[in-house]
C-alpha cells in the first residue's frame, strides 16, 4: 500500500484564470491595438500597392514621360483603315488593351516642313503668326518695334469692282498692299460727317454699362469702381470717377449713346457741334486678294453695303512691326506654311527648300462600335489623320491622360529649391546658436520659437506663403504692379520694356513728367496691370504663385526640422575638436569651418534628407504659392526674352504642377469615375515610392556616417 | 621602456643652473586673479609667477585648485567660457601683456601651443592633422607643407612608425601615438611655449614613458608648461614646479628643491600624501 504523501504545498502554483480577468482583457486590449496598426498599414499600403501598380505596369514609361493632359474617351463607330502614327497608335493601344485592331498593317506617310528665309529687317506679321513661328523654331524670339492693333484681313474681291470709301482710309487701304493693287478708276467726292466735342464734369458718377462701352475708344479717363463682367444687363449702373475735368471728342454714335436724360449718362458741362466734311473716292479695282486693315474693312462695308466680300481672316488678332536683326532661315508645316504665304503677301519671304520626313503610321480597322480612350494629344491626331471620323459620343476627363512628369519635375525643383534655402539659413542659424551665441534669454526665445513654428500646422504656412511671398514680397522691377503694397524708387532705368512685353503684361509707358499716383490712376482706369515709368523701383507686389513662392514657404515651414537636427549634430562634434583648432591659431570660424562643419555634416545631411520628405508631400503649403493644376510647357521650358536675368526670374517666377498636389487634384477635384481611376492610384503608388526611396536614402547615410566617423 | 625613463632622472640636479628668480623669464604673471562668474568669486587669486624660457615648469595641485584655469589663462583659451573675467594683475609673455588691446588671441595662440588631456587628433589623415596649423594659417605650398610635416612628426618622435601611412586616418593610431601626433600638430606651427593640459592622464604606462621623454627632449627648443596630476611626473619631467592650493600659488621652485626640501608645510602635506 503506497503510504498516501503527505499533501505538499505547492509554493508556485498555477492559478486558474478566468478568461475576463483584469489581465487577460488588458492583455488583449493591448494585442488589438497593435495589431490595428499593422491592419492599418496593409490596408493603407495594401490598397494603393493593389490599384497602382498595374497602372505603373501598363503604362510603364509613359506614366513617367508625359505630363497629365485630358483623357478622351470616344465612342467610335466600326469603320476601316484608321490611320495613327505609329507612336500615337503605340499610346492608343496602350491605353485599349482590350480593344481588338484588326488587320494593321503600317504605312507611310511624309511629313513635309518648308525652309524659307526672311531677310533682315522690320516686317509687319500678325501676331498669331509670330506665335507659330516662334513655337515651330525653336530659339526664335521676334521683338515687336511697335504693334498695330488694327487686324489686317485678306479680302478676295471676285471680280472688278466699284468701290466707295474716305480718302484717308483709301490710303491705308493701298498702302500694304503693294503693287498688286490694281485700281481702275478714281472719282471724288465730298460727304458731310458730325462730331461733337464734350467737356466732362469731374467727379464721382454713376454710368450704365452702355455708356462705358461706348467710351472706351474715347479718350476719357476714369475709374470704374467695380469690374465688369459680360453677362452684366447695358443698364446697369457702375459707380465711377472721374478724376478730372476733360475734353472729348466724340462722333454721332457715340454722343447719342452716352448724352441724355436719366441715370447712367455721362455729366458734361458743355458740347459744342461740328461739321466735319471728308473727301471719299469711288474707285474700281480689279478682282485679286487684297490686304485691309480691319478698320478700313468696316468701313468698306459700310460705305459698300451692296457687296459681299469674301474674307479670310487666319491667325490675326493684330499686327507687329517684327524686328530681325539678321536674315532669319526659318521652318513651319507644310500646311502652316501655305496659309502663311497666303495671309501675308506683303511679307518678303524666299523659299529655300522642302524638308520631307517619313513618318510609319499604323492603318487598322475596327469590328465594331467602339469606345477608345486616349490623351488629347492622341485623340488630335486621330482627327487630324481621320478627317472623316464617325464619333458616336465622346467624354472627356480632366488631368487623368498622359503621366506625371511635369508634377514629378516640378516636385523635385520645389523642393531643391526649398532645401537649398532651408539648408542655408538653418545651419547658418544653428551655427550661430550653438557656437556664436551666449546661453541667454535670447537663446531660449529662439527656441520657444522654433518649437511653435515646428507645431503650426502646414495649411497655416501655406496661407503665410500667399500673404508674404505671392502677395507681398519685393521685387526689383522697372514695371511695378498697379495693386502692389508700396514701392521704392531705386534709380533712373535705362532702357524701356520691349513692345512686345508691354502687350503681354499690359504695361502702360508713361512719359517721366508724369507723377506715380497719376501712373496708377491711369494705369487702373484702362485697366492695366503695370505701368512704366523709367524708373526702377522696389516694388512690394509679391512673386504670384511661383516657384519661388513655393520653395520658400516650404523652406520655413521645414527650417525647424533642419535647425534641431544641425544643433544636435553640431552639438555631438566633441568640443576637443573646437579647442584643438583655436590653440592652434584658428580664428572662429576658420575652427568652425574646418573642424567642426565638416564632421557636424553627415548629420545634417541626414537631416536633410528627412526633411526632403516631408516637404516633398506637403499640399496644403503649396497650393496656394506655387501649384497649379495644369501647365502646358515644362518647367525648362523658359518662353519670353532672350537673356539670362530675364530668364531666371522666368524660371523663379513660374508656377508648377507637384506631385502631391497633383494626386489631390485628380483624387477630390474631378468627378471621379472608372477612367480617373488609374491616375489617382498610379500617381499616388509612384509619390510613395519616391517618398520611400527618399527615407531610404537618409537611413543609407546615416549609416554610412556612422561607419565613417567614429571618434 | 623604463630604462629610458631612467635615463632621464640623472639629468634633475645634475644641470647647473642658477637660482630659479635669477632667470630670464619667458611668461611673468603679476597679481593674477581670475574669475569664471564676472568676478563674483575668484578661481584664481593674486597669481604672481616667472616662469623661464626653454625649461619645463610643472604645475602640480589637488583638483579644483586652479592650475589647469590658469594654464589656459596663458593662450586665452578661457575667452570661450563667457562669463570669464581676468578681475586683476596682468600676464606678459615676451614682455607683452597678452590681455592688452593690442593682443589678438589668435595670434597669440599661434605662438603659444596647446596639448589637451584627451587626445583629440581630427578625424583625418596624419598629414592633415599634423599640416592643420599651417593650412589655416595660410600655407598652400605643398614642398613647404611636407616638409613641415616630417620635421614636426620627427620632433614628436613619431615620424618612423606612421612615415609609411602618413594619408591613413589618425583615429587608427594607439592612443600615446595620437598624444604624440597632437603634440606634433602643435609644434607643427613653431610656436615658442607650449601649454600641456595633463597630456599622459588618458594614457597607459609605456605611453606615458614615451610622451615624457618627448616632453624632455622639446624643452631645448621650447617653454613647456605641464598641468599634471602624478607628483612622480612632475619630478621625472620638470625643472621647475609650482604649487597650487585652492587658487593660490603656494609655492614655485626647482623641482629638486620643492620635492626634497619644501618651504611651506602645505606643499609637504600634499607631495607627501596627507591630502588631495
Amino acid at each position: 500500500m503506497p503510504t498516501p504523501k503527505p499533501q505538499k504545498k505547492n509554493p508556485f502554483e498555477k492559478k486558474k484564470q478566468s478568461l475576463f480577468s483584469k489581465e487577460v482583457l488588458i492583455a488583449i486590449v493591448l494585442v488589438v491595438c497593435t495589431y490595428f496598426i499593422l491592419a492599418c498599414t496593409f490596408g493603407v499600403f495594401g490598397k494603393i500597392i493593389a490599384n497602382g501598380a498595374p497602372v505603373l505596369a501598363q503604362y510603364g514609361t509613359h506614366f513617367l514621360t508625359r505630363s497629365p493632359e485630358t483623357l478622351v474617351v470616344t465612342e467610335v463607330a466600326e469603320g476601316e483603315n484608321f490611320v495613327l502614327p505609329e507612336d500615337a497608335f503605340e499610346v492608343v493601344e496602350l491605353y485599349n488593351p482590350k480593344v481588338e485592331f484588326k488587320n494593321t498593317r503600317e504605312g507611310q506617310t511624309d511629313e513635309k516642313t518648308e525652309r524659307f528665309k526672311i531677310p533682315a529687317g522690320v516686317h509687319a506679321i500678325p501676331d498669331g503668326w509670330v506665335a507659330e513661328l516662334e513655337s515651330a523654331n525653336k530659339g526664335l524670339y521676334i521683338n515687336w518695334k511697335s504693334r498695330n492693333p488694327d487686324v489686317d484681313l485678306v479680302v478676295e474681291v471676285a471680280e472688278d469692282t466699284v468701290l466707295t470709301f474716305d480718302s484717308a482710309n483709301w490710303e491705308k487701304f493701298r498702302t500694304p498692299i503693294r503693287d498688286n493693287m490694281r485700281v481702275k478708276r478714281t472719282e471724288l467726292f465730298n460727304v458731310k460727317e458730325t462730331t461733337h466735342t464734350l467737356v466732362v464734369k469731374a467727379g464721382k458718377t454713376r454710368l450704365s454699362k452702355g455708356v462705358i462701352g461706348a467710351l472706351d475708344p474715347t479718350d476719357l479717363i476714369y475709374i470704374i469702381q467695380s469690374v465688369l463682367t459680360d453677362d452684366d444687363a447695358a443698364s446697369k449702373l457702375f459707380d465711377v470717377e472721374i478724376p478730372n475735368q476733360q475734353t472729348i471728342t466724340v462722333n454721332d454714335n457715340i454722343f447719342n449713346t452716352v448724352i441724355g436724360e436719366g441715370e447712367g449718362k455721362l455729366p458734361t458741362i458743355s458740347a459744342s457741334t461740328d461739321v466735319l466734311i471728308t473727301d471719299r473716292s469711288r474707285v474700281t479695282i480689279a478682282a485679286g486678294h487684297y490686304l485691309v486693315p480691319l478698320t478700313s474693312y468696316f468701313d468698306l462695308k459700310d460705305a459698300n453695303p451692296g457687296i459681299q466680300f469674301s474674307v479670310r481672316q487666319g491667325k490675326r488678332e493684330g499686327v507687329v512691326m517684327g524686328e530681325f536683326p539678321e536674315d532669319a532661315t526659318l521652318e513651319l508645316p507644310e500646311a502652316l506654311y501655305a496659309d502663311f504665304i497666303r495671309e501675308n503677301p506683303a511679307l518678303p519671304v524666299e523659299h529655300i527648300e522642302t524638308l520631307s520626313t517619313p513618318t510609319t503610321t499604323i492603318t487598322f480597322d475596327l469590328g465594331e462600335p467602339t469606345d477608345l480612350s486616349m490623351p488629347n494629344t492622341e485623340r488630335n491626331q486621330l482627327a487630324i489623320f481621320n478627317p472623316s471620323l464617325k464619333v458616336e459620343k465622346e467624354q472627356s476627363f480632366s488631368y487623368s491622360g498622359g503621366g506625371v512628369k511635369g508634377p514629378l519635375i516640378g516636385t523635385a525643383l520645389l523642393v531643391t529649391l526649398c532645401i537649398v534655402v532651408a539648408l542655408f539659413i538653418g545651419v547658418s542659424a544653428s551655427v550661430y546658436l550653438n557656437e556664436y551665441s551666449g546661453k541667454g534669454k535670447f537663446l531660449k526665445t529662439v527656441r520657444l520659437a522654433m518649437l511653435n513654428l515646428a507645431g503650426v500646422p502646414s495649411i497655416i504656412f501655406g496661407l503665410f506663403g500667399l500673404m508674404l511671398f505671392v502677395i507681398a514680397a519685393p521685387r526689383v522691377t522697372s514695371t511695378p504692379a498697379v495693386n502692389d503694397k508700396f514701392k521704392i524708387p531705386l534709380f533712373p532705368s535705362l532702357s524701356e520694356p520691349s513692345m512686345r512685353k508691354m502687350e503681354a503684361e499690359q504695361i502702360l509707358a508713361v512719359d517721366s513728367n508724369t507723377s506715380t499716383a497719376d501712373a496708377v490712376i491711369k494705369a487702373k482706369t484702362i485697366g492695366r496691370a503695370k505701368f512704366y515709368k523709367g524708373w526702377t523701383f522696389l516694388s512690394f507686389e509679391g512673386w504670384g504663385t511661383s516657384l519661388l513662392a513655393g520653395g520658400l514657404t516650404l523652406a520655413v515651414m521645414v527650417l525647424p526640422v533642419i535647425i534641431t537636427a544641425c544643433e544636435e549634430s553640431l552639438r555631438a562634434v566633441p568640443m576637443g575638436f573646437r579647442e584643438a583648432s583655436l590653440a592652434l591659431g584658428a580664428s572662429k570660424w576658420q575652427s568652425i569651418r574646418t573642424a567642426v562643419l565638416p564632421y557636424a555634416f553627415p548629420g545634417i545631411l541626414t537631416a536633410s534628407v528627412l526633411g526632403i520628405t516631408r516637404v516633398a508631400g506637403e499640399t496644403a503649403p503649396i497650393m496656394f504659392t506655387a501649384a497649379v493644376a495644369a501647365k502646358s510647357n515644362s518647367p525648362f521650358e523658359i518662353t519670353g526674352e532672350p537673356g539670362i536675368v530675364n530668364a531666371t526670374e522666368n524660371f523663379f517666377l513660374q508656377s508648377l504642377q507637384a506631385l502631391p498636389y497633383h494626386i489631390y487634384t485628380v483624387a477630390g477635384r474631378i468627378p471621379q469615375s472608372e477612367f480617373t481611376e488609374p491616375m489617382q492610384y498610379g500617381a499616388t503608388l509612384l509619390f510613395l515610392i519616391v517618398v520611400m526611396g527618399l527615407a531610404g536614402l537618409s537611413v543609407w547615410l546615416r549609416i554610412r556616417a556612422r561607419k565613417k566617423l567614429k571618434w | 621602456m623604463t630604462t629610458e625613463t631612467e635615463s632621464l632622472q640623472p639629468q634633475i640636479g645634475t644641470n647647473e643652473r642658477p637660482a630659479l628668480d635669477q632667470e630670464k623669464s619667458m611668461i611673468e604673471i603679476d597679481d593674477l586673479s581670475f574669475s569664471y562668474d564676472h568676478g563674483k568669486t575668484d578661481t584664481l587669486k593674486n597669481i604672481t609667477l616667472k616662469i623661464p624660457g626653454n625649461q619645463v615648469t610643472a604645475f602640480i595641485g589637488p583638483s579644483g585648485c586652479g592650475k589647469s584655469t590658469l594654464l589656459r589663462c596663458l593662450n586665452r583659451m578661457n575667452d570661450l567660457v563667457e562669463t570669464s573675467k581676468i578681475t586683476n594683475g596682468s600676464i606678459s609673455i615676451l614682455g607683452e601683456d597678452i590681455y592688452g588691446p593690442r593682443v589678438d588671441a589668435i595670434q597669440l595662440r599661434k605662438h603659444v601651443g596647446m596639448v589637451f588631456q584627451k587626445y583629440n587628433p581630427f578625424p583625418k589623415s596624419i598629414y592633415d592633422n599634423v599640416s592643420y596649423g599651417l593650412r589655416i594659417g595660410g600655407e598652400k605650398n605643398k614642398k613647404r607643407l611636407d616638409e613641415a610635416v616630417e620635421r614636426s612628426l620627427r620632433s614628436a618622435a613619431l615620424w618612423d612608425e606612421v612615415k609609411d601611412r602618413l594619408q591613413s586616418s589618425a583615429l587608427g593610431l594607439s592612443g600615446g601615438q595620437q598624444q604624440r601626433l597632437c603634440i606634433a600638430r602643435t609644434i607643427a606651427v613653431q610656436p615658442k611655449i607650449i601649454l600641456m593640459d595633463e597630456p599622459c592622464s588618458a594614457l597607459d604606462p609605456i605611453a606615458t614613458a614615451k610622451v615624457e621623454e618627448l616632453i624632455t627632449e622639446l624643452a631645448d627648443e621650447f617653454t613647456i608648461v605641464i598641468v599634471t596630476h602624478s607628483m612622480s611626473q612632475a619630478s621625472r619631467v620638470s625643472d621647475n614646479t609650482a604649487f597650487y592650493y585652492l587658487g593660490e600659488l603656494i609655492e614655485f621652485d626647482r623641482t629638486q628643491n620643492l620635492f626634497s626640501n619644501p618651504s611651506k608645510k602645505q606643499t609637504e602635506d600634499y607631495i607627501t600624501g596627507r591630502f588631495g
